[in-house]
């Protein structure tokens, strides 16, 4: 149930319920937790759809599709004073990210009202490239960074997904960076690692880490955990995450070259 | 002030429960200009501010910044209340020599009196164009009792189609609910610099609708229509401001004004001036 | 026309474009060209997906020319008016987030977004697309409410004709779970397999078009184009070009250019060719 009467939009009914399925058990061909992972292997990814450029408004874009997972994201950077008042000069430049969920994305519906969640996926994304940005050389400004989630299919595919689209579009606008920053997703399930787990399997699993790296200089930049898992697992996790990182390094740098026109 | 339209022929003489068009101002207190435009069961209430100290992130260093909000009669404003005060921004825009009070902004609130349609049939969504009519109205004469510049008057009508296919002009509530079509229209109306009796009449919208579908010539029979309409609405507005006319320079208002701000007993004349 | 030049020539021609967008338009348009390359009444190329996310009950994405919205529709139940005990909701918005244009700042809808919210919502109702009685599931008790929620990913200019489409598309992609009332519970269920499309009656197609120093009128007007307009016409037709709405905003001067009737030609000839990708879906 939600309430949600806005003046500045087209209201439905005060409340309104997401329907209740009775068949959600009977689909035969539906992953189940305990079964073997469906059509990839434990430390194989999702086929990634990315595409640059796509919001010519903005100064950079990508658009990046895992399967069910579905996000854009643009980045704008103005110099000089913004209009908010409330930051001052400072030597070096802001990163502002700022994530939102369409309404349709999620299974239930988002009412279009902010809530904790895009605000805890955007503070991650944004630990994940602060590291590889040169922001001493944009003194006074501020660069944007907004992201769209068209199709939830996990936080942890959000997050991950959401970084390596950021860090695109990032170098899409022509922002010096130090590397480019890719980031995976895994899961605990049993006594395996799946890597880039979907929202059915991390929901199922033990434990999840989300690891964001710079693969061109072979450093972390942020790892996000939740769950039990012990270090060795957690280490192995990690390894598992950044060698993924380093394939998916290579093909983005690839389409970030075959896509560049010099001015 | 109040105009008795009866004599100007605006309306259905042979048409029920008509009382015409009332124009009154209202000098509103804590205002520069006020005024109020009612035909038949339609009042609109307007008010202008301005030119007052902008914000400044609105600010234009080259004319007035000029906002237009719709308080509905119930409840808090909605979208709607949003579409129709652009709509009015825009039509009324081409109307006002910005340009003279850059740095500034002039304000307008519009008020409906009128309850919206009761139990509005699919034909009209939320939009009724008497009510969009008379607040358009009510609004230039608003402009004018605050004194801002402007090049010339915009005056507005409502049309319907009736169930039978009959083209009328000001339609009234009721006449609206049972409409197949309907629309609004508004024009500049300005007087020539020699004669007084031609006008300078230009569009500045024009709004069919049905849900059934219409033909253009319609449209445009509506439009024809709609135009004389105007100017008799001009007629009226041009007589409750007195016989002077409306002046460029905004001087032969004053005079009327302030007579009428002491009939109505408040008010210093100072305000008025810009 | 940017490509065939010099880079050098191309930044120059962006700064004068950025500062004198006025002059740059009319440059353009005495040589009988649009800066994109399109005649004056052309509209951009028009592609309409349908069905690609899964969480959503019926969804769209369209781009006209690089205007891309992306529409979805999500079913909820909800109790019914007091006056309508019979109707169900639909619910369409539009949101312009930050990420389409730089136009936008985070937060609140913008007035952009509230007004064109408020245009489809007119739209949608006038054109009678859906009756709201076709989503009573038990009268008094329960209905649909079809929230078509459309979200523009990037601005260039016409956004309302764009989502207009979308939402229709969208709707034409809904399939809409059986729901099924338990009087002794008084509860809805609903099944995923049986899933049934919406018993859609008409679907709106709007056109827009502006008018450009009193003299040139362009159709399907970009961003850049979109605030250079003195004058803008929206002409919504039916799927089979029947008239359904004009509207003509802001002042034009020569009335020997009969403006509004050469939308009405080229909104109806428009219209056949979007009903046939419409159709396709």
């Amino acid at each position: 149930m939600s309430t949600n009467f806005d003046r500045r939009r087209i209201n439905g009914p005060e409340e309104s319920s997401s329907p209740v399925f009775v068949d959600d058990d009977e689909d035969e061909t539906k992953w189940r937790p305990g079964k073997p992972r469906q059509s990839r292997q434990p430390q194989d990814i999702r086929p990634i759809f990315l595409q640059l450029g796509l919001i010519s408004q903005a100064n950079g874009s990508a658009y990046i599709e895992t399967e069910r997972t579905k996000i854009a994201c643009a980045v704008y950077y103005r110099y000089g004073p913004r209009q908010s008042k409330s930051t001052g000069y400072s030597e070096r430049g802001r990163l502002s990210v700022q994530v939102k969920f369409a309404p349709f994305s999620c299974h239930k519906r988002r009412a279009p009202i902010r809530d904790a969640e895009d605000r805890s996926i955007a503070v991650l994304i944004h630990q994940s490239l602060v590291p590889s940005i040169r922001l001493e050389l944009f003194p006074k400004s501020t660069i944007d960074v907004f992201l769209t989630i068209i199709e939830n299919d996990g936080i942890d595919s959000c997050v991950a997904t959401g970084t390596v689209a950021a860090s695109t579009a990032l170098a899409d606008a022509g922002i010096e960076m130090l590397g480019l920053v890719m980031s995976c997703a895994a899961t605990l399930m049993g006594e395996e690692i799946w890597l880039d787990p979907n929202h059915e399997e991390a929901t199922a699993g033990a434990s999840t880490l989300v690891l964001a790296c710079m693969p061109a200089l072979n450093v972390v930049t942020n790892v996000w955990q939740n769950g039990t898992m012990s270090t060795k697992e957690g280490r192995e996790c990690m390894t598992a995450c950044q060698e993924r990182c380093a394939t998916m390094h290579s093909i983005v740098a690839q389409s970030l070259v075959s896509n560049f026109t010099p001015e | 002030m109040v105009a008795d339209s009866s004599a100007h022929g605006i309306g259905h003489p042979n048409q029920d429960g008509r009382c015409g068009v009332t124009i009154k101002y209202e000098f509103l207190s804590r205002v520069d200009g006020s005024a109020r435009f009612g035909l038949d069961d339609v009042h609109v209430l307007a008010s202008v501010s301005g030119p007052i100290e902008v914000r400044l992130a609105a600010e234009n260093s080259t004319k007035a910044t000029f906002e237009v909000s719709v308080r509905p009669l119930t409840s808090i404003p909605g979208t709607d209340a949003k579409a129709l005060g652009a709509t009015i921004k825009s039509l009324l825009t081409p109307s006002l020599l910005l340009t003279r009070h850059p740095r500034t902004l002039i304000q307008l609130v519009v008020q409906p009196l009128s309850p919206s349609l009761v139990g509005s049939p699919k034909a009209i969504p939320s939009f009724h164009p008497g009510i969009a009519a008379a607040s358009i109205n009510a609004s230039s004469l608003a402009l004018m009792n605050a004194s801002v510049i402007m090049k010339g008057v915009v005056c507005a009508v409502a049309v319907a189609r009736t169930s039978s296919g009959e083209l009328i002009l000001n339609p009234t509530t009721d006449q609206l609910a049972s409409s197949t079509a309907s629309g609004c229209f508004a024009f500049i109306l300005a007087a020539a610099e020699s004669s007084s009796d031609r006008l300078h009449v230009s569009e500045v919208w024009s709004n069919w609708q049905s849900s059934l579908g219409f033909d253009v010539t319609e449209m445009f029979e509506a439009r024809e229509m709609a135009q004389q309409g105007a100017r008799n609405v001009w007629g009226l507005m041009k007589e409750s401001v007195g016989s002077v006319g409306v002046d460029r320079s905004g001087d032969g208002e004053v005079e009327v004004e302030v007579a009428d701000r002491l009939a109505e007993g408040g008010g210093d004349e100072d305000k008025m001036e810009i | 026309m940017a490509a065939s030049s010099t880079p050098s020539e191309a930044i120059r021609a962006a700064t004068f474009q950025r500062l004198h967008p006025k002059t740059y338009l009319e440059r353009f348009l005495e040589e009988n060209v649009r800066p994109d390359g399109r005649d004056f009444l052309e509209f951009r190329d028009c592609s309409i997906n349908v069905g690609s996310i899964s969480t959503a009950d019926g969804s769209s994405l369209v781009r006209l020319g690089d205007t891309t919205v992306v529409c979805g529709v999500k079913a909820e139940i909800a109790e019914p008016d007091l006056d309508a005990p019979e109707d169900g909701f639909l619910v369409p918005n539009l949101d312009l987030s930050p990420l389409c244009s730089p136009k936008y700042k985070p937060g609140p809808p913008s007035d952009d977004a509230q007004v064109i919210s408020s245009r489809l919502n007119e739209a949608l109702i006038l054109s009678d697309i859906l009756s709201t009685k076709s989503l009573c599931i038990q009268p008094g008790k329960f209905a649909w409410v079809l929230y078509v929620d459309a979200t523009c990913i990037n601005y260039n200019g016409n956004v309302f004709d764009a989502t207009l489409l979308a939402m229709v598309a969208a709707l034409k992609n809904v399939r809409l779970p059986k729901a099924t009332y338990h009087e002794e519970t008084n509860h809805v269920t609903c099944s995923r397999k049986i899933r049934e499309p919406l018993s859609l009656s008409e679907v709106p197609i709007s056109s827009s078009f502006g008018v450009f120093d009193s003299l040139h009128l362009l159709a399907d007007p970009t961003a850049f184009e979109e605030p250079l307009l003195e004058t803008t016409v929206t002409v919504i037709t039916d799927s089979k070009g029947r008239l359904l709405s004009t509207n003509q905003l802001g002042q034009y001067l020569s009335p020997q250019l009969d403006v509004l009737s050469k939308c009405i030609t080229n909104a109806q000839s428009r219209t056949t060719e979007i009903m046939q990708q419409v159709l396709a879906i």
